[in-house]
């Protein structure tokens, strides 16, 4: 076969640490990032925990950048950037970015706002953020932002493999990125969406999700036949619900239909299927949904093992679908499947084949990342083995 | 019309946005969710909010909710019943 | 072999409200004032509960006229392309004044707080069920929009795309923080609409045709200027490169 898309480069840092090594030792020892919020009035919330990026790993980031101008948001990206791009060395000049995030740098926008002080406006904005970060990073490609709620991520990276797929970039590197702040904790506050504990994905206890933060980014490049990646690309979709602005349709319809499709693009079935890395939010609805939609595809078979990542790191919004894309490399790579974790006892509708422990990966198969976000747009992406075969 | 029922109904088409709604368009008896008036998850939580701002009634768990939003009747009963303002 | 044609076209900004459906123009109304009677006759109750960026971007594309043009099965291969420069700044500012300012809690204001918001409304309007995107650059968003959009029927992973760019009209001067707050008081919006399809599942001929054109020395257009060319009595065909890759566009200049 020709050539593919594939992932050759990645970056990350969560509530879990920094670099991928540390994250996912984390996620194998069933570690959880969510803790009492510091640094913000948790009495305006209908919480006081959130999974944040830990003082100890933003010193690290700062002192390895050597730039401690850069706001939290800006030095994340484009640490987790730099994390990746360092596992190739491919021409920057001919890379392009493109930056997946919900808010971008609000928490410095906002504390701007509060303290009252005179401030360009302009680095504040997603698609101007987009090129600053690619500028830090010398890279000479186009630079844009996707914003997709939730789903962004994901909608980043296929953007990126359709445009490497048709020849509009070379190489291009998708860097997600979130940051907590005190809009996003009242926004979900008042749709009465987080939990007052750490939440607890799939579980019949679940009462609602936990925030997070980070970065996560992958270097997407064309790959030959027989040359070796940490992952390639598949298949993939996007649907709409076209249901409601901020709750998925009940069966998952949008959701079950995103899955066919990019099974369908990957000309496989769905046994090939061995580990979903679901988005699992832990509110009852996207759960809920969730479930329906994998028994709607995996019905009668063996169900591939499914967990969500965020009882681990949080729901990391924008940056969601990269940063546990990369967290999923390992699953190919050490053919672990890590548990699940605030999961104990079933609390969907339809029986998932959830891991408390870690689980072997069957080695050869797929993994199917899948996100929802408000605005009823669902993304999936299958990806598999960069072994060449 | 009873005067909470209609006020009721303002204050519903004013907090929740529906512009070119008339307070008669809105059956007394009539669901609010799923039918009738077809109001969403949102809708619901913007309810919990209009009721503690106007009428001092604070709702704990939105499950409750389900049963007293069944129609503008049932509310306003409701309300007459709790209401703190 | 089929190609990707443009449609129809809706425009809301400072020149009025049109578009392929309307063949009279409707003036210019601040988004405070923009009722959903203005731009349509069917029943649509949840206008009033969209934020300005969403009621700009609904108006233009109810301009074109879509269930004229496409069935409910085609609208379920259809997607939205989005973009916008400021995205939903104004709206992130009126949550901070009532949420967070004033302690007033308001859900429905905070949905609004993500510009694809906007590609949820106009999905759930129109019944799309494609893929969507927003896509936020420093300059071209419109275009990029349209591009992507072209792409995305061209390979057949849609056989319709709304094709959008949205924004506030802002001063150009609001450099800094503050200034920003007070400029977007703003009651005035700009949406370009597009709407693209399949050729072999459209009916009649499009307003405007897609090709690739390397070495052609035209400059970037705008959606702006695409409405402009669309709504002009010329008989001419002029060529506007969009996007990237040497991808242009051409409109048939209407005659009325």
């Amino acid at each position: 076969m020709g050539s593919g898309v594939g992932i050759v480069g990645a970056g990350i840092v969560t509530a879990l640490g920094v670099g991928l090594d540390q994250n996912w030792s984390a996620l194998v020892n069933a570690k959880s990032g969510i803790e009492t919020l510091t640094g913000f009035p948790a009495d305006h919330y209908i919480t006081d925990v959130a999974a944040a990026v830990s003082e100890r790993s933003m010193n690290m980031i700062y002192e390895e950048l050597g730039d401690d101008s850069l706001s939290r948001a800006y030095s994340m990206a484009i640490w987790a950037g730099q994390k990746a791009l360092a596992e190739r060395s491919i021409n920057p000049e001919k890379i392009s970015l493109i930056l997946s995030t919900a808010k971008a740098d609000f928490k410095e926008f906002e504390d701007t706002l509060n303290s009252g002080t005179q401030s360009s406006a302009r680095r504040f904005n997603p698609g101007v953020m987009a090129r600053e970060v690619a500028d830090h990073l010398n890279l000479g490609g186009r630079a844009f932002a996707v914003s997709n709620a939730c789903a962004s991520g994901l909608i980043a990276i296929i953007q990126g493999a359709r445009m490497l797929q048709r020849g509009s970039a070379e190489h291009l590197l998708v860097v997600g990125v979130d940051v907590l702040s005190d809009f996003v904790l009242k926004g979900f506050s008042c749709l009465q969406a987080l939990s007052p504990r750490p939440a607890r994905p799939f579980d019949e206890a679940r009462d609602g999700l936990s925030l997070g933060e980070g970065a996560g980014a992958v270097l997407l490049s064309s790959v030959d036949a027989g040359e070796a990646s940490r992952a390639m690309l598949r298949g993939w979709s996007a649907t709409n619900d076209a249901v409601h602005i901020t709750a998925p349709s009940r069966e998952g319809a949008g959701l079950q239909s995103a899955i066919s499709k990019a099974l369908a693009m990957a000309g496989h079935n769905p046994e090939t299927i061995g580990y979903i890395n679901a988005h699992g939010t832990g509110t009852r609805f996207n759960d809920e949904m969730e479930s329906h939609a994998v028994a709607s595809v995996f019905g009668d078979m063996e169900q591939p093992f499914i967990t969500s990542m965020k009882g681990n790191i949080g729901h990391t919004l924008g940056a969601a679908g990269v940063i546990e894309t990369v967290l999923s490399l390992p699953v190919l790579e050490e053919n672990i499947v890590p548990p699940s974790v605030g999961f104990e006892t079933m609390g969907v509708p339809k029986e998932l084949n959830v891991p408390r422990e870690p689980v072997p990966f069957p080695a050869g198969k797929n993994i199917l990342g899948m996100k929802s976000g408000f605005g009823g747009v669902n993304a999936t992406l299958i990806f598999g083995s960069g072994e060449p075969s | 019309m009873d005067d909470l029922i209609s006020e009721l109904k303002v204050g519903i088409i004013k907090h929740l946005g529906f512009d070119d709604m008339e307070p008669d368009e809105i059956e007394t008896d009539a669901p609010l969710f799923e039918t009738g008036l077809g109001l969403d998850s949102i809708d619901a939580l913007e309810l919990v909010v209009l009721l503690k701002e106007s009428y001092g009634i604070e709702i704990k768990d939105i499950e409750e909710g389900k049963t007293i939003f069944a129609s503008i009747q049932v509310l306003s009963e409701f309300v007459k019943e709790n209401r703190q303002k | 072999m089929s190609g990707v044609g443009i449609y129809g076209y809706g425009r809301y900004d400072a020149s009025g409200i049109s578009g392929t459906r309307r063949t009279s123009d409707i003036e210019l109304m601040g988004i405070d004032d923009l009722k959903w009677k203005h731009v349509s006759d069917v029943t649509y109750k949840r206008f009033g509960q969209l934020d300005a960026l969403s009621k700009a971007a609904m108006a233009a594309t109810e301009m074109i006229g879509i269930s004229e043009l496409m069935g409910a099965d085609i609208a379920s291969e259809t997607g939205i392309t989005l973009g916008t420069k400021d995205g939903c700044l104004g709206t992130d500012i009126d949550f901070r004044a009532n949420a967070i300012e004033r302690d007033v809690s308001n859900p429905r204001l905070f949905a609004y707080t993500l510009p694809s918001t906007v590609c949820g409304d106009l999905a759930i309007r129109h019944g799309f069920q494609g893929a969507n995107a927003c896509y936020m650059s420093e300059n071209d968003n419109g275009v990029l929009a349209l591009a992507e959009g072209f792409y995305l029927v061209e390979s057949g992973e849609l056989q319709g795309c709304l094709c959008l760019e949205v924004d506030a009209l802002f001063e150009e001067s609001a450099s800094a923080a503050n200034e920003f707050k007070m400029n977007l008081d703003t009651d005035r919006f700009s949406a370009y609409a597009f709407l693209l399809m399949n050729t072999d599942v459209a009916a009649g001929s499009p307003l405007g045709e897609f090709a690739f054109t390397p070495g052609e020395d035209c400059k970037m257009g705008s959606l702006r200027e695409l409405c402009g060319l669309i709504e002009s009595r010329g008989k001419d065909v002029p060529i506007t490169k969009i996007g990237y890759d040497d991808l242009a566009v051409s409109i048939r200049g209407m005659e009325r």
